[in-house]
């Protein structure tokens, strides 16, 4: 078969394409002349199928066409609503409102639900800071971020962030900066 | 000619290649009723000793149609793959039970392959091999070359060919 016509050859070459040494070939070469028949009817059987209506029974609605269909279409509907979500709630500065009316004796209640390590650093500090005035910003920040003390941001991005707090104390080398810095005053 | 002749005449063809572009044949049916609504237009407006080649300008309205049908938001949303072909069904009493079930599932593959075809390698397809429109013609009912029917045609019969053979 060295030297034959390639499918996309023979189809060209039905279809009018193609260069005149393969139609030459194509005069030539009995196996290649035998699948360009053979090509001739398939696409004639294809034409027939085609052509004949096909019985009604034949066509018929998916089972779950609603499901398949709609699927993607949820999906992106969902996580667009959570994007904007997201957005709302980090852009939107009325997020923030609920805090600004916070009392001190408010604040330290919400304090006291923090995570204790939080503020093991600098207790002095932190009192001064907040019996001069708790600030709604740092307030917020600091709730908001409950779950991992805020010197963790200050940390280097050597791996450190990854130990826990008690191994950081043990060893007595916290690099971080107290929490009194995570938010400036206003 | 009258209207109702060319309806009898032509209204199989139009309805047969609205099924095969939109493969839903209440779609079809609905398309070809308003090819033929437009025919009436036609006929209205039309200086009746004036000749008109009907054929193509049917072919050419009706795959607009298809292609405005096939675009409709609505049509993409809810039809797009909505139906498929599940197998042949025309007995034969003269095939063995053994040929009839082949002969089905070969021509379900065949529907299958067809219907994976772009829109635009269906309606060339359909055109040139199914209604016997020289690649010429067609090119003029598209709107196209015919170096781009050519094209088309070749990548649908490949597509067929490898479809088919893979299956």
């Amino acid at each position: 078969m060295s030297g034959c016509l390639r499918d996309r050859a023979l189809l060209l070459l039905y279809y009018g394409g193609g260069i005149s040494s393969q139609r030459t070939h194509l005069t030539k070469c009995e196996v290649c002349a035998a699948r360009y028949r053979q090509l001739e009817r398939d696409l004639e059987a294809i034409s027939q199928v085609l052509r004949e209506k096909p019985h009604p029974a034949t066509v018929a609605h998916r089972s779950h066409p609603f499901t398949v269909r709609w699927l993607p279409i949820g999906a992106a509907l969902a996580l667009a609503l959570v994007l904007v979500w997201v957005s709302v709630r980090i852009w939107n500065p009325s997020a923030e409102r609920p805090l600004k009316g916070t009392s001190n004796g408010e604040a330290w209640s919400l304090v006291d639900e923090l995570p204790s390590n939080l503020f093991l650093l600098n207790e002095a500090m932190a009192t001064g800071l907040w019996t001069e005035r708790a600030s709604s910003y740092n307030l917020a920040a600091a709730v908001l971020e409950a779950d991992r003390p805020c010197e963790w941001y200050d940390l280097p991005a050597t791996g450190m962030a990854e130990s826990s707090m008690e191994d950081l104390e043990i060893s007595g080398t916290i690099p971080f900066t107290p929490c009194v810095e995570l938010g400036k005053k206003p | 000619m009258s209207y109702e002749a060319l309806y009898a005449a032509h209204h199989g063809e139009v309805l047969r290649l609205c099924r095969l572009l939109l493969a839903n044949h209440h779609d079809a049916e609905e398309i070809a009723q308003e090819v033929f609504l437009k025919v009436y237009q036609q006929f209205q407006n039309m200086n009746q000793t004036e000749l008109m080649m009907w054929r193509p300008w049917l072919i050419r309205v009706s795959v607009n149609a298809c292609r405005d049908r096939r675009r409709s938001g609505w049509w993409k949303l809810w039809h797009g793959t909505n139906e498929e072909y599940q197998e042949a069904n025309h007995p034969n009493p003269s095939r063995t039970p053994e040929e009839v079930v082949l002969s089905r599932e070969t021509q379900g593959r065949i529907w299958r392959a067809f219907e994976r075809l772009s829109a635009r390698q269906r309606e060339v397809f359909v055109l040139h091999h199914v209604d016997g429109w020289s690649t010429d013609e067609v090119a003029e009912m598209l709107g196209i070359t015919t170096g781009s029917v050519k094209r088309y045609l070749f990548r649908a019969a490949r597509h067929l060919r490898r479809m088919l053979g893979d299956s």
